[in-house]
């Protein structure tokens, strides 16, 4: 029986192993904004979402709104180095299914979802660990975008100016920063200590914290 | 918490951190349980926010180009549907059947109105609705020995109408169109006419009976306004098309 730990050195060690789809090129896209494969996801893929919702008491309206939002969330994920092993369909198809079935909740309506055929179910099979990674980061994501729109103009600035990458790919100098804002370096390195220490409090104090910890 | 290890978990995140003061910190990490949890809430809240935060310009290019896309292919995903429903449907589906049942009504209703048309304003249908022709009792010995014969002729002339001889007709007719008794020549001038639209002659008819029209004094003349206008009707034109 394998302990607690060696079971955790395992799937970390699948997931580094992890061989990336060619499916993955579209993840690339959405990190990049490349128009063409962005336009080539959306003609190849909006159909079959649009079909899943309004073969389950949804509008073509809902389809597309939840078909863009998913997009959204994958444009992020891929910022932080998602890496998709499955097809982007049926990882599609599946994170769309079980985001609709959420939504069909959310309205106090149960419901058992239609699906289009058979291959349904390996679909779910080969994404389900891509999908809860992406839902696990869409939570996270919306928990410290919370957390960050709580601070103030003034620390909200000075931090996308920290965490902001110039075109080289380095980070911008305390210096340079000082001068953007046209305040002393001195003050810049305090009130950015301030900022942080305030969003990590803002995190530690809310009780579902230890959810993404 | 320290502003000062704020400062550093930022270097030691950038990769700015070196050396001593690199090493200072990890050893602060390892020991200090507080400072390590600290350090891994910024750590999460920065690798999740930066990139959004840092640029979210980026985000919303993709949004608008999204919405681009929504409203370019909204329509091909509407009439794609639409094929795919019909290709599901039996090919006796719901669908099919009700255009084909308002095919078949509109079918038999114009097939109905046409029918209408044609028995009833074909020009020799007309010829024999509107003849009116004088009460010559055909046969009747004892009359046909009193006619003159210009009324003989007549006669025969209509004998051979009604026996659809229409040449004997048309030949008999023609020298009484110039009689001088009016009865005689107007009798003969519509039976003419008869002649002519039973032999679906429309122009001629339609000549003749317009100067008929054109003379209030003639015994045809209602007549023939009536059939004229028949001959201009949507009914006439339906039942004659083919």
């Amino acid at each position: 029986m394998p302990t607690v730990k060696t079971y955790l050195v395992k799937k970390n060690n699948k997931k580094t192993q992890r061989v990336p789809h060619q499916d993955q090129k579209y993840i690339e896209a959405l990190r990049t904004n490349n128009y063409v494969l962005v336009e080539e996801i959306y003609k190849n893929y909006a159909p079959i979402m649009t079909n899943l919702i309004k073969q389950n008491s949804g509008s073509e309206e809902d389809a597309l709104d939840l078909f863009q939002e998913v997009l959204i969330i994958l444009h992020r994920y891929a910022q932080e180095g998602f890496v998709l092993s499955c097809s982007l369909k049926s990882f599609l198809y599946t994170l769309c299914k079980r985001r609709w079935l959420n939504e069909l909740k959310k309205k106090g309506r149960s419901h058992t979802l239609k699906v289009a055929d058979i291959s349904d179910l390996n679909f779910a099979e080969e994404s389900m660990e891509f999908v809860e990674g992406t839902e696990e980061y869409d939570d996270r994501f919306n928990f410290c975008k919370e957390k960050f729109n709580m601070l103030s103009n003034g620390c909200k600035e000075i931090l996308q100016l920290a965490w902001r990458k110039q075109e080289n790919g380095n980070y911008s100098s305390w210096k340079e920063i000082a001068e953007e804002l046209e305040i002393s370096y001195g003050y810049i390195r305090k009130k950015a200590s301030q900022c942080k220490a305030r969003l990590t409090e803002l995190a530690r104090k809310d009780p579902g914290f230890k959810n993404y910890n | 918490m320290t502003i000062t290890n704020h400062t550093l978990f930022e270097e030691y995140l950038r990769g700015t951190l070196l050396g001593e003061e690199k090493q200072k910190l990890e050893l602060i990490l390892r020991e200090d349980s507080k400072q390590k949890e600290e350090f891994d809430v910024y750590k999460l809240m920065r690798r999740t926010l930066s990139p959004s935060v840092t640029n979210p310009t980026k985000e919303k290019q993709l949004q608008e180009q999204l919405e681009r896309f929504r409203k370019k292919y909204a329509r091909a995903f509407t009439e794609e549907e639409e094929s795919d429903i019909h290709m599901k449907r039996p090919f006796f589906g719901r669908r099919i059947m009700s255009i084909a049942a308002s095919a078949a009504f509109l079918l038999f209703a114009l097939t109905g109105v046409f029918k209408y048309a044609q028995s009833n304003y074909s020009p020799a249908v007309l010829a024999a609705n509107n003849f009116n022709a004088p009460k010559y009792v055909s046969g009747d010995k004892s009359a046909v020995e009193n006619f003159t014969a210009e009324e003989t002729k007549y006669v025969e002339a209509l004998e051979a109408y009604r026996a659809k001889n229409y040449t004997s007709a048309t030949t008999l007719s023609e020298p009484l169109m110039n009689s001088n008794t009016r009865s005689i020549r107007e009798d003969a001038q519509w039976l003419i006419v008869m002649t002519e639209l039973s032999q679906d002659d429309i122009p001629t008819s339609k000549a003749l009976l317009t100067k008929i029209a054109d003379n209030p004094q003639h015994n045809y003349s209602a007549n023939a306004q009536k059939l004229l206008s028949k001959l201009d009707s949507p009914w006439f034109k339906l039942g004659n098309l083919f």
